[in-house]
């Protein structure tokens, strides 16, 4: 049997190699890093597979009999059935040189096992033993089975797999059905456990996300123990919480699952998951009544299929809104997708998708925002991401940091757009009624053009590239501030109506300031003004003001914006120098013989600081009675400098237990592949050779023997 | 998958033994203040400080500015006289647009006292309310080229209807020029005629770059349509004054031009006789004329608005500095105090 276990290992992939064919320098090319480490696992146990050709897998296997003995096995792959999300599981068929036909097959355990022939329920029980200490250990699990086939039977089904191959509708579906009829009645071989270490700073970086208003849910492949193990280990479940756990895995589902009718499976799952939906929805509420801490609610694929079904689905997000975190296990990538669409649509909340592999490709790309991380797991999550970022961790500075001064920025630049033109739009509004209606422009119509392309347009990029209101690293310190963002602080109604009466007065005061007294004589030689004169004022007045409220606006004014509301106001002027100097019908020298007069100063004055006292009574007098977290977060630490190279400093915010695995990460590998039980204890050897402290981990050898009770601490992340 | 931390020290270690360690490839940008963000920025704060503070400032400046704008607008004298309906006899005030198209002659004289000592030099100006001259067809209905250069006589696509007349162009064209204001006045005090003088009273730029100094009126007002006041085509544009004046169209359907200038002083309680000479029909829109005398100081005529709206901001300015004053002197806020921070105001919720 253990000769079946790692032939199985070496043969059943989808791996390619690399490099010399020894041992010690081949490496393994997979399309996820488990593959590689069960096929490297296989040749530490002396199943060394070193080729692949097109038909066939070279496997130098150890003599079991004679120690220290190799010979080089050929085995011919008949047939790969490929692994795919829905199916969970990958299956070869291989010759032995022998003649034998064996097919060997590695899934999910529920898949596996639903698929076994009857008998041998000694290994049974024993393997789903393991399953569950492995899964409670955080171990990624797969159990392993093979099969005999006679020659007949796989002549006859391989005839309807080349059927089903060259099969012109609905190709996927056919070979799924072809591969359902030879991976049945299997034999059990036994299960196999990867470690897969949850990246550096992962528990901090999503305590600070939910520091930040921001809810976790993890929906993951694995089983409900690793789940909620990982969940423990990310501090998104503590000893505090109450657990809502609604599973498929009860002894009743069992049993009807065994007899193997669907619909009345799908019968009974319904009812069943109606049932404790509603019972835990009422949990829910009485615990909110009784001020119970946290909930937290743990489903797995199964109760989800149907939990989604319409009629449920808004028991279900009444539920999941109720607790704090939600963790979804043994969901396919579809109801990863579906899940995120039940927040994003029903719930109508943003939503944010993280994931590395390929199966989270469909919930990245359901969610508002996507994020891939780049990882041994494919470029798949990355390409089909909005934002790609290497570590988990990097998640704090995308949305604390970036996001947050995205945010901030965009708000500021839209709302001061809307603005710049409500304020210049008015004033040609105004003037309307004062020209019988007949549409003539207040201004000169070069001024409307280049109003928005040159003078007002500068500075509006600055604010758009450096506007922040408080430095990165206190973005990172107070993550409460995120929380303006998720309350759409910056851009509500209230904002717009704000925005809408600050330019309405100001066009008021532009328009009817400059116009007020232009009836009457403004020159000491009793000259009077024309349209021309009156509308490059109040233009003149228009663009100043515009920018400088920008410059009131802004939390950190920096070189660039003064240049370019230099420059923006130095384009203005130079331009209507120019351009009323040189002979341009009615506009000709207006500005200078307006500009010869007392009164277009002391009218410039006058409305310049008219239009922007309001704005600053209105900052001044919010910052002082009603000041926003922002704000006193700018006043505690204003007078601080910003840190430098804040942003590129990786290690943030590492607690020293996750500094120390960081450590352990960074520890040479040559021999070593990295997972768990390719060699126990290797951290510590290490690591003392390092000076870095390891602890010794739950699955070492030694101490496997006496594990009986899962220990909460395995980090590992899907 | 914590290996793949994008750490190069311990990349180049991890697998240096055997395989050839790869080159360090590092996508890393060069770092630049610009591009990481850390630009150094000026960081304002409007504290309480800089309320009060810009409030008097603002008040500091603005109450002298206005209290010298209000002093030279009460300094200036200004007559104003409304004659629209009183230059009509009142025999035909009932159909007032007939008598003005009569061809009599509508003279009419009315004496105004002089309210205070006027200082010259007085200008006299006539205002037309009700009269848009910003209106979009009339603002265009001129040929700035045709008004400057004699060889721009025939740009008159934007002058109809009164770009030609018997086939001819007309100088000046379009319907400002057209409509040119014709009434007259002539003032006397105590039976000597006072002199006004019309030189100078257009701006120079106009004078001597919009209108030619060897551009002579045209076949003007020789169409069917009766316009306003008849040009001499004896005297180039350039010395047209009223014209130019005329033509500087007005930014409001209310507006005041200059007339002439009146270069006596006239002393308080003088009786000045106007002899005005009635032509120019505003009765079919309603208009109404007025006569206006005036001095002016720096800031030209009558103009109260600036100085009020000076003095009322100003001491709106210093009010709410005292005010805030007051408030910060008995119930200042500690700036940058963390029991403000909403999260330590109302723990666990928000």
């Amino acid at each position: 049997m253990p000769v079946e276990f790692f032939r199985c290992l070496a043969t059943c992939h989808t791996v390619a190699t690399k490099g010399e064919e020894s041992p010690e320098t081949i490496r393994y090319l997979a399309t996820s890093p488990d593959e590689a480490a069960l096929v490297t696992a296989a040749k530490n146990f002396g199943f060394f597979f070193f080729r692949r050709t097109t038909t066939s897998v070279c496997v130098r296997e150890t003599n079991v009999e004679k120690m220290g003995m190799f010979h080089d096995v050929l085995y011919d792959i008949l047939n790969i059935l490929e692994y795919s999300s829905s199916r969970r599981r990958q299956s070869v068929i291989c010759q032995y040189p022998d003649g034998r036909l064996v097919l060997y097959c590695k899934g999910a355990d529920n898949v596996i096992f639903e698929r076994l022939a009857d008998g041998n329920d000694d290994i049974k029980t024993k393997t789903r033993e393991h399953l569950e200490n492995f899964g409670a250990a955080g171990l990624r699990t797969l159990c392993l089975a093979y099969k005999d086939l006679s020659l007949h039977a796989y002549k006859s089904w391989n005839e309807k797999l080349i059927e089903a191959k060259t099969s012109l509708k609905d190709r996927e579906e056919i070979l799924d059905e072809v591969a359902e009829l030879i991976e049945k009645d299997l034999v059990l071989i036994g299960c196999t456990a990867i470690e897969d270490k949850l990246q550096a700073g992962v528990p901090s970086c999503i305590e600070t996300l939910s520091r930040a208003g921001i809810k976790i849910w993890i929906l993951t492949g694995d089983k409900m123990e690793t789940s909620i193990n990982i969940a423990y280990a990310c501090r998104l479940i503590n000893n505090d919480m109450k657990q809502l756990i609604m599973s498929s895995e009860t002894d009743d589902i069992r049993e009807i699952e065994s007899r193997g009718d669907q619909v009345e499976i799908a019968t009974y799952m319904r009812a069943a998951v109606k049932n404790q939906l509603k019972k835990l929805l009422e949990e829910a509420e009485n615990s909110q009544q009784s001020y119970h801490p946290n909930l937290a609610l743990v489903i797995d694929g199964k109760c989800l299929t149907y939990a989604l079904d319409p009629s449920l689905r808004g028991m279900l997000l009444n539920l999941s809104l109720d607790c704090s975190s939600v963790i979804c296990c043994r969901v396919s990538p579809l109801q990863k997708a579906q899940v995120t669409s039940l927040i994003k649509k029903d719930a109508g909340r943003i939503t944010l998708s993280i994931g590395d592999g390929a199966n989270d490709v469909s919930m990245i790309q359901a969610a508002n925002i996507g994020v891939g991380i780049i990882g041994l797991e494919g470029r798949q999550a990355v390409m089909a991401s909005d934002y790609a970022i290497s570590q988990f961790r990097f998640l704090t500075d995308l949305l604390l940091v970036h996001g947050r001064w995205s945010y901030l920025r965009i708000c500021k630049v839209v709302t001061y757009f809307f603005y710049k033109n409500l304020v210049f739009a008015l004033t040609q509004f105004f003037y309307t009624f004062q020209t019988g209606f007949s549409g003539q422009r207040f201004y000169d119509d070069s001024f409307q053009t280049l109003y928005n392309i040159i003078f007002t347009t500068l500075p509006v990029i600055a604010v758009g590239l450096f506007e922040k209101d408080v430095s990165a690293s206190l973005s990172k310190k107070f993550p409460e501030l995120y929380k303006e963002g998720t309350r759409n602080t910056f851009f509500k109604l209230t904002v717009w109506m704000e925005v809408a009466v600050v330019s309405l007065f100001q066009s008021l005061v532009v328009y009817y300031f400059v116009v007020a007294s232009s009836t009457n004589s403004v020159h000491s030689s009793g000259k009077m003004l024309g349209l021309w004169d009156v509308s490059t004022m109040a233009f003149n007045c228009l663009v100043v003001i515009v920018n400088l409220r920008l410059l009131l606006m802004c939390d950190a004014i920096t070189r660039w914006h003064y240049t370019s509301v230099g420059l923006g106001l130095l384009a203005w002027l130079a331009y209507i120098l120019v351009y009323s100097g040189v002979y341009s019908k009615g506009i000709y020298s207006a500005f200078c013989v307006s500009a010869s007069t007392a009164y277009f100063y002391v009218t410039f004055l006058l409305v310049v600081v008219v239009a922007l006292l309001p704005d600053i009574l209105y900052k001044g007098v919010q910052r002082w009675f009603f000041p926003l977290n922002y704000q006193i977060i700018q006043e505690c630490h204003g007078h601080e400098p910003d840190q430098s190279s804040a942003l590129l400093q990786i290690r943030n915010q590492l607690t020293p237990d996750e500094a120390r695995s960081f450590q352990v990460a960074q520890l040479p590998r040559e021999t070593n592949t990295g997972f768990a039980f390719d060699s126990p204890g290797f951290e510590s050897f290490f690591g003392e050779k390092a000076g870095v402290y390891a602890p010794q981990k739950a699955w070492d050898v030694a101490r496997r023997a006496s594990m009986l009770r899962p220990k909460p601490k395995t980090p590992r992340r899907d | 998958m914590s290996w793949n931390a994008p750490s190069s020290s311990s990349g180049g270690a991890g697998s240096s033994t055997h395989v050839s360690a790869p080159t360090t490839i590092s996508k890393r940008p060069k770092y630049s203040k610009f591009t990481q963000q850390e630009l150094p920025a000026c960081k304002p704060i409007l504290t309480p400080g800089w309320v009060i503070s810009t409030f008097m400032l603002v008040s500091i400046v603005f109450i002298p500015i206005g209290v010298a704008s209000l002093f030279a607008s009460r300094h200036v004298v200004e007559i104003v006289y409304r004659y629209e309906t009183d230059c009509i006899p009142p025999a035909s005030r009932r159909d007032k647009v007939k008598y003005i198209q009569s061809i009599e002659d509508k003279i009419c004289t009315k004496n105004l006292t002089v309210p205070k000592h006027m200082k010259q030099p007085i200008y006299v100006y006539y205002q037309l309310d009700n009269f848009y001259q910003n209106h979009r067809r009339y603002v265009k209905s001129r040929s700035d080229g045709q008004l400057k250069y004699v060889s721009s006589e025939n740009e008159t696509q934007d002058c109809k209807p009164e770009d030609v007349a018997n086939r001819i162009s007309i100088v000046p064209c379009g319907l400002i020029a057209w409509s040119l204001f014709n009434d007259t006045f002539n003032f006397s005090l105590n039976n000597q005629q006072l002199a006004v003088n019309k030189r100078g009273i257009s701006w120079k730029s106009d004078r001597e770059h919009k209108f030619g100094k060897n551009v002579y009126p045209k076949n003007f007002r020789s169409g069917t349509l009766v316009g306003g006041a008849q040009l001499d085509s004896s005297i180039p544009l350039s010395e047209q004054e009223d014209l130019i004046v005329w033509m500087r169209t007005a930014a409001f359907p209310t507006f005041r031009k200059l007339y002439g200038k009146i270069e006596v002083d006239l002393e308080e309680n003088e009786q000045i006789q106007v002899t005005l000479r009635n032509n120019y029909n505003t009765y079919s829109f309603n208009g109404k004329k007025k006569l206006v005398l005036s001095t002016t100081t720096w800031l030209g005529g009558k103009n109260d608005f600036l100085g009020i709206a000076y003095l009322a901001v100003g001491g709106l300015c210093f009010f709410l500095a005292m005010a805030f004053t007051i408030v910060y002197l008995f119930k200042p806020r500690q700036l940058g105090d963390p029991t403000y921070l909403s999260w330590n105001q109302n723990p666990g919720g928000h």
